[in-house]
Order: C-alpha cells, then structure tokens, then sequence
C-alpha cells in the first residue's frame, strides 16, 4: 500500500504541474507530428539531381538509359571543375564523370559528392550508385543479349544458307537439261541447203534487185517526166496560137495610136505659132510618146515572126512524142518479164525464210534459256550478295566481340568515390558536437539560470538597483558566451590538438584528433559567438514563458530534440517533405549546424553563409526586442 | 521633511479596484507602517511606490522627484522572501549586489564589513546562504538590501515567521536605523510590531486608506474601551451584576463561568477598577485575579474595519 501511494503522489506531482502536464501529452503529438509530416510515407527522395561530364570519345547507351531514370533529373557539365563547383553549392546531389579508353573497356564512373554531411552525401551517393549500376548491369545484360541474339541469328543464317545452296543446286540441274535439249535442236537444224539456196540466189536476186530497183525508179522519174511534158507542150500550141492573135492586135493598135499621135502632131504644128512654148513642148512630148510607141510595135513584130517559128517547129515535137509512146509500152513489157523471175526468186526466198524461221525459234529457245539463266544468276549473285553481307557483319561482330573485354560483361563499369571537400569525416562530427553541445548548454542554462533568478527573488533586486537592464543583460551573455567558448576551445581543442604521449593509454598514443582545416580562427570565433548568442536568445525566450525550472527543462527539449532530428544532422534534410525542408533550414539549429560546417570543413568564407548567419541574428533580435519591452530582463 | 508623496492614487487590476485613492505623505526620519489584511493593497501600493508598477491615477514623488529612478540609489526593499543567489556565500551574494548598486573597491569592502558586524553575520561570511537558517537568512536579506546605504528602506513583513529572540532582534535592528537618520516604511500583520516601531500607521482596507495616525492617536480615537476581568472564585450572582451595571451605568457586564467581564471607558478608569474590587470583595467574593486589557491596534483595526485582521 505504501508503494502504491508512493506512485499516486508521485503521478499527483506530475499532475499539479499544469504546465508540465501540458507540455508531457503535446510534446509527444509535436515529436511524432513533425518527425511524421517530414520524414512519412518517404522512403527515398523522389528524385536526386545528378550532374554528368561526358568525356566518351564514342556513343555510348549508356547516357541514354542514364537519363529515363525517372529518379534522377540530370544536368550536364562540360568540365569537373564546373560540376564539382554545383556539387558543392548543392545544385546537384552526385556528380558523375564517365569515360572509358574505348568501347570494348569497362566505363569509369567517377562520383563527386559533398561529404560536408556525414549521413546525407553517403545516402545520395549509395542511391546513386545503386541506380547506376543497375544501368550498366542492364548494359552488360544487354550486350549479353545481343551476343546471343547474334550467335542465334547466325545459326539461323547459316541453315538458310545451306537452303540457298541446295536451292542452287537444283537451278543448277536444271538449267543444264535446258542447255543440252538447246543443243539437241541446234544439231537438228541443216544449214548446208539453206547455204547452196542461199548462195544460188544470192547473185541473181543481188544483180537483178540492185538493176530492177534503179531503172525503175529511173524509167519511173522519167515516164513522168514525159507526161508532164508532153501535157505541157500539148496545152502550149493553143496558147501560143493565142497568143500570137493578140500580139497582132496590139501590134495593130499601136500603130492606131501612132496614126493619131502623128495627126495630132500635125494638128499642133498648125498651131504652134499661137503659142510657141506650150505647143512646142507638147509637141515634143507627144513626140517622145511616138517615139516610145513605134519601139513597142517593132518589138511586137519580132515576137510574132518568132512565135510562128515556134508554131512550126510544134509538129516535129509531135512526132517525137509519138515515138516515145511506143517506146514506153515496149519497157513495160520487159518490166514485166523481170516480175515474174522475181517471183521466183521469192519462193525461193520464202523457203529459206522458213528455215531461218526455224532457226529463230531455236534462236528464241536460247534467248530465254539465256534470259533464264541470267535470271538465276541474278538471284544468286543477289543470294550470294547477302550471304557475303551476312557473313561479313558476322565477322565484323566477331571481331567487335573479340575486341570485348569479357569482365566487362560481369561489371561493365568501374566506381570511383571522390569527396569534393578535402576534410576528415572527423570535422564534420566535431561541427556537429560543438552545435549540440552549445543548444544544450546555452540554452539550457541561460533559461533555467534566469529562472532560478526569477524564483530566488534576486530579479526584484536587479529591477531595484540603478544598473540598467542592458548592462545586467549584457553582463549575463557574456558570461554564458564566455562558457559557451570554454566548451569549444575544449572541442575544437581535441578536434585539432594531436600531442602524443609519452606512453600509450589504453591503447591511444595521441592526445587529440589532429583534425585539419582551412577554417579561419576570427571567422570561426565570430560563427560560434553568433551561434551562442543565439541559442542563448533562445534560452532566454524560454524563461520569458516558463514560470518553473522544469518547465524550461521540458521546453527546452521539446525544442531541442524535433531541431536535432529536423537539423539533417541525424536523417538527411533532403528526404523530407518540400514544406518540411524549407522548415528545417529556417531552424536556428540547421542554420547553425551549417554555418560551422561551412566554415570548418569546407574552408569558406563566413559571408557565404549569409542566410544562416541573418537566421540566426533575426533570432537575436526577435528576443532581444521581446526582453526590452518585458519589464524583467 | 518629505521624503515620500503619495496623492490620490488608484490601481485597477480588470474589475478590482486594489487602491482607491490613497493619499499620504512620509516623513523623514520616521518608520513608518502600512497595516492591512491580505488583499489590502499594501504590496501593490508598495510596488507602485518602487516603480515596478504603474498607477492608473495619482502622483507619487520620492525626494521630490515624480521618477523614481532618480532616487534609486536612495531606496532599498527588503522583500520578504529572501532574495539572494543560494549557491553564492554570504560575502559573494554582497560583493555582488554591492557591485549593481555602484559601489565597489575599499567602499564596498568596509561596507560589507559593517553590514556583517552590525547583522552579527561576521561568522556566516563564506557560509552559503543556502545553508543559513531561516533567521539569518532574513539579516542576509537585510544586509543586501542596506549595502548601498539607502535612505529610505521598504521592509516587507520583515519578521513573519520568526522566532520572538529573533523578532525582538529585527526590532532593535529597525529601532536604529531610525535612529541613523533612516526613513523605514514597513508593512505588516503585526499589531504589536506596528505599536512597537511604527511612528505613524496608515491602516488599508480592500485598497482604501481607513485612517493614518501615531498609534497612540489611532488606539485613543478608535481603540474603544479598557476591559478588566476579574477571575472568581465562585460566579458572581445575576443581582449583582445589575447592580455593577446600573452603578457604572452601562449595560455590558458579562459573566462567563467564574470570570467577570466588565468593559470601561479610558477615563478614570483606574478609580473604576478599584472601586468595584472593592464593591466585589466588601459582597464577600473572593477575587483570585485580577487583569486589564488596554485596547490595542487590534482594536482599532477591529473598530474601524468591523472585522478582525487576517493574516
């Protein structure tokens, strides 16, 4: 019974402290609330941005896989240097540089990652790693697959070929029956009274077509000729005869007008004297026109007397017409017996045709033997053509294989791990203490030392003396800093310190870790001032709403320890939620935790930490302002 | 010379008016006692005072100055819960709080001195004040709060809970610094330690200032009567009691078992009490004591408010 009302008054205890109570059933709602809505249902980061430098001097598939990963959003980089520089900006979370000596040798994959975080560089390089290997396995199954389909195909091929060749054999059989059946009719074929026909005719059909076909075509020429001649000629003597009976008329006519002109001429002499001049001149006028006009007649007479010189020499041109007539039906005569010993000739002729015919056909039979053979000759230089294709892309894959490293096929790809910061893991670890240890110590001491004030009275006195609240304030940050700045001398002292004992302790031969780092001692004093002050602020915020010891205890931890797992320093802030990443940085204790991190282990400079140093600073002055306008400090 | 004015100050926290217009000066020199119940509104008229709490109406100055600020190097409170680092020695604790008060170097050093004779802590000095006793605990208290040397001193129920060697020691230690020229403002449940020290006493009420005077003025206006009681051998008959009344012409003669209660007016009340021990033993009662009560504060606490104090 005594026990048990022990326990009762010890859960009475816990039960009177409200506040207590309170921050005892929300603190395990806030713990599993945060750490649920950050870190639930995740498993791995839903994608990791990856950086590529590409110096393959050959196409390779092996990118192309590299970028369907659906888990990897992919940058590319012309050099290292670049992409180590976004490494460790965090724009990429690995970076990859491939290369190889050549197609047939295993690819080297060299990985870049930040190892400023102990737990998130090796997650994303482990994952990345992961998936690549994948990638080059599938490659290596891949040209396994290949192989085999080749050596299939090749099997394949090669009963085809044989196929082929059977196949030819038979073309082969057969075209040969054809040849000799070709030969068989040529033998029958008698070229020896073909020959003697041929040789008979040859000269009487060469003579008689040569002369036949000239005076034809000669004898043809001239007949119309003649016809056309003689039609002239015929239709001339008319026309002549008319002609002549005109020409005396105008003869007639002209000497009228000369009459005329010669009376008028008389007429106009009579009377010239009237007017001499005009008279005179159309006298000598009409007298030119006598003149002219006797010319025409004279010439006129002539071409009478020589047209009745024409008109008889037209009866002896009749005569000769007549002969010709004659002469004419005798040829025909003649043109008719050389038809009929051309007719002769033709039948000849025709039987020699039918044996030529004979020969045309067997002439025929070989054109489309040779036509066929032809045919089949193409098939098979096309048969062949493919089989020597084939079997050069064989021998050329052969030769592609044999060029294949054959551990290749088991590990396609080689792995190099490459830290972009040149620092023990160690410097990392010791940043991360040195944070843990300042939010507890800082924290913890200042709210519960301000209340212990606070319960002790001793805050009445303050507010009643005449030192001002900044100097009491002040006077009280700088003792906790002074503190907070023991607890790092004594961390960073046995993270840098190795001085070795004289003996070994327990195993251990040196004092301190020798950590290198490029930090710089006044950047790095600054940092963990600012660090201090902040997490002091924090401490001080605390006491401005708890009103016991163990209230600040417990806010205290409900503060501290979501900060810790939300910080990155225990899961990688990278696999939580978008809203809860963007929660943890705005963390004093990311910020911090980063702030050194930057500083000690990858050498830059504090300004780089901008955001966190304003973070951390925003923080300061948040309480700082809430501490000027409480009345107690 | 007044050091301290109050004038028509109120305070009112939500719905409750906790000081009603209270108005008082203090003087130098004197001690001076605020007396009331829990609730009176002494704290808070005390906070108002030091300047850890605003007034909503009234003015208060302090060595003529409305900013108490100006004057804090003069005051001093001695709180009633101690006020000092547990963990720190007696020595440290004053080192300390010497130094926020300005002082410092062989000033403070002499100063923490006297403090530790004149407390009779000279043997506790690297004694941690946690481990002092209740009492000393208390002259630790005193002792900070005087290490500046103030003028005026505010002393908050400085003696509730101690021992009466103790009380009577805080008393005698209150006692001169009056006489040193110190100016003590005390708050109180203690009647006889109001009469005792008190020059003048301002009673409070539910935040309103009943009545201020000397205590003998305060007893003498609203102390009300002396009783004596006389213890009997055997009880005193009904006759008799009417005829103690009708002789003394008041109503108010009480018989309780063997005790005679009879109250009397201030004057002449010697001759009275004599007359009726006479009256009592010529009727043959034998009379085994006699005793008077004087009234008191309690009294006129009693008188004015109609109710007892509650501590």
């Amino acid at each position: 019974m005594r026990l048990i009302d022990i326990i009762w008054k010890e859960i009475s205890l816990i039960k009177s402290q409200k506040i207590a109570l309170l921050l005892i059933f929300i603190y395990p709602f806030i713990a599993i609330g945060l750490l649920g809505s950050s870190f639930a249902g995740i498993t791995a980061p839903d994608h990791i941005s990856v950086g590529i430098v590409n110096e393959l001097s050959f196409d390779s598939n092996m990118l192309g896989k590299i970028g369907v990963i659906k888990e990897l959003s992919i940058l590319n980089f012309d050099d290292v240097n670049s992409m180590v520089s976004a490494v460790k900006r965090k724009e990429i979370m690995v970076g990859m540089k491939l290369s190889s000596e050549s197609p047939y040798s295993k690819m080297r994959i060299d990985l870049y990652y930040d190892n400023s975080n102990l737990l998130a560089s090796q997650f994303f390089l482990q994952i990345a790693q992961a998936m690549i290997r994948n990638i080059t396995v599938s490659a290596a199954q891949e040209k396994m697959s290949s192989i085999w389909e080749t050596i299939s195909s090749l099997g394949a091929s090669i009963n085809s070929e044989v196929a082929n060749v059977r196949e030819f054999q038979k073309k082969l059989d057969s075209s040969g029956e054809a040849l000799q059946k070709l030969e068989d009719d040529l033998a029958a074929i008698d070229f020896t009274e073909i020959e003697g026909v041929l040789n008979q005719q040859k000269g009487a059909i060469s003579g008689m077509q040569s002369d036949s076909a000239q005076f034809k075509k000669d004898f043809a020429e001239f007949k119309a000729s003649f016809i056309t001649m003689k039609s002239d000629i015929l239709a001339l003597k008319p026309t002549l005869t008319s002609y002549k009976s005109s020409i005396e008329s105008t003869a007639s006519q002209l000497s009228a007008s000369i009459s005329s002109i010669d009376s008028i001429i008389a007429s106009l002499e009579s009377v010239k004297a009237s007017s001499p001049v005009v008279i005179g001149a159309a006298i000598s006028e009409l007298q030119k026109n006598r003149a002219q006009l006797v010319s025409y007649r004279n010439s006129l007479t002539q071409a009478i007397a020589s047209i009745s010189q024409v008109e008889s020499n037209f009866a002896k041109i009749e005569d000769s017409i007549k002969k010709a007539d004659a002469l004419f039906a005798k040829v025909d005569a003649t043109m008719g017996g050389l038809d009929s010993q051309m007719s002769s000739s033709s039948t000849a002729i025709s039987t020699v045709s039918a044996k030529l015919q004979l020969f045309k056909d067997s002439i025929d039979e070989v054109k489309n033997l040779i036509t066929e053979a032809k045919k089949s000759k193409a098939e098979i230089s096309a048969k062949l053509a493919e089989s020597e294709q084939l079997l050069s892309s064989f021998s050329i894959k052969l030769s592609d294989f044999k060029k294949i490293d054959p551990s290749t096929l088991v590990q396609p790809a080689v792995f190099f791990e490459n830290r972009v910061y040149d620092v023990d893991p160690f410097g990392i670890l010791a940043s991360n203490v040195l944070v843990i240890v300042l939010i507890m110590t800082c924290m913890l001491l200042t709210s519960i030392l301000i209340i212990l004030e606070r319960t002790q009275n001793v805050s009445l006195r303050m507010r009643l003396s005449p030192t001002s609240k900044a100097y009491l304030l002040a006077g009280k940050i700088v003792g906790q800093l002074i503190i907070a700045m023991i607890e790092a001398g004594i961390i960073f002292g046995v993270a840098f310190a190795k001085i070795p004992l004289p003996f070994p302790i327990f195993g251990i031969s040196f004092l301190g870790f020798g950590l290198h780092s490029i930090v710089s001692l006044p950047e790095l004093f600054a940092a963990v001032v600012l660090i201090s002050l902040a997490f002091i602020s924090f401490g001080m915020l605390i006491a401005f709403f708890a009103k016991s010891q163990s209230t600040a205890i417990l806010a205290s931890l409900l503060i501290i320890v979501p900060m810790l797992f939300l910080s990155g320093a225990i899961l990688p802030i990278e696999f939580m939620k978008p809203f809860m990443q963007l929660v943890s940085r705005a963390m004093p204790l990311t910020a911090a935790n980063n702030l050194l991190i930057s500083l000690v282990v990858k050498g830059a400079p504090i300004m780089d930490s901008a955001v966190e140093i304003a973070i951390l600073a925003g923080l300061i002055l948040l309480v700082f302002c809430l501490v000027a306008v409480k009345k107690e400090y | 010379m007044v050091l301290l004015s109050i004038k028509n100050v109120s305070k009112i926290y939500g719905q409750k008016k906790v000081l009603d217009n209270i108005s008082f000066d203090i003087l130098e020199g004197e001690i001076f006692g605020l007396l009331g119940s829990n609730g009176a509104g002494k704290s808070t008229l005390m906070s108002i005072i030091l300047g850890l709490n605003e007034p909503d109406s009234g003015e208060i100055s302090v060595f003529g100055s409305a900013k108490i600020h100006d004057s804090i190097k003069k005051i001093s409170l001695v709180p009633q819960d101690p006020a000092f680092y547990a963990d720190f020695s007696v020595e440290k604790n004053m080192h300390f709080f010497g130094s926020i008060n300005g002082l410092g170097g062989a000033v403070l050093e002499d100063r923490i001195n006297f403090l530790l004779k004149w407390l009779e802590l000279e043997e506790f000095r690297e004694t941690t004040a946690d481990f002092l006793s209740g009492g000393y605990q208390r002259l630790l208290n005193i002792a900070l709060s005087l290490i500046h040397d103030p003028l005026l001193i505010f002393m908050d129920e400085p003696t509730a809970g101690l021992d009466p060697k103790m009380r009577q020691m805080f008393w005698s230690k209150i006692r001169e610094l009056k006489k040193s020229g110190k100016t003590v403002i005390i708050t109180t449940h203690y009647m006889d330690e109001a009469e005792a020290l008190c020059t003048r006493i301002a009673l409070l009420k539910k935040g309103a200032l009943l009545s201020i005077g000397t205590p003998e003025e305060l007893i003498r206006q609203y102390g009300g009567i002396k009783v004596v009681i006389f213890k009997m051998e055997k009880n005193v008959s009904q006759a008799d009691i009417e005829s103690i009344k009708k002789a003394l012409k008041q109503e108010s003669v009480i018989e309780r078992g063997n005790l005679l209660i009879i109250p009397l007016q201030q004057a002449h009340s010697v001759e009275k009490i004599a007359a009726i021990t006479q009256w009592l033993i010529d009727k043959g009662y034998n009379i085994l004591s006699a005793m008077t009560k004087e009234p008191d504060l309690e009294d006129v606490f009693l008188n004015i408010t109609g109710e007892k104090m509650v501590v």
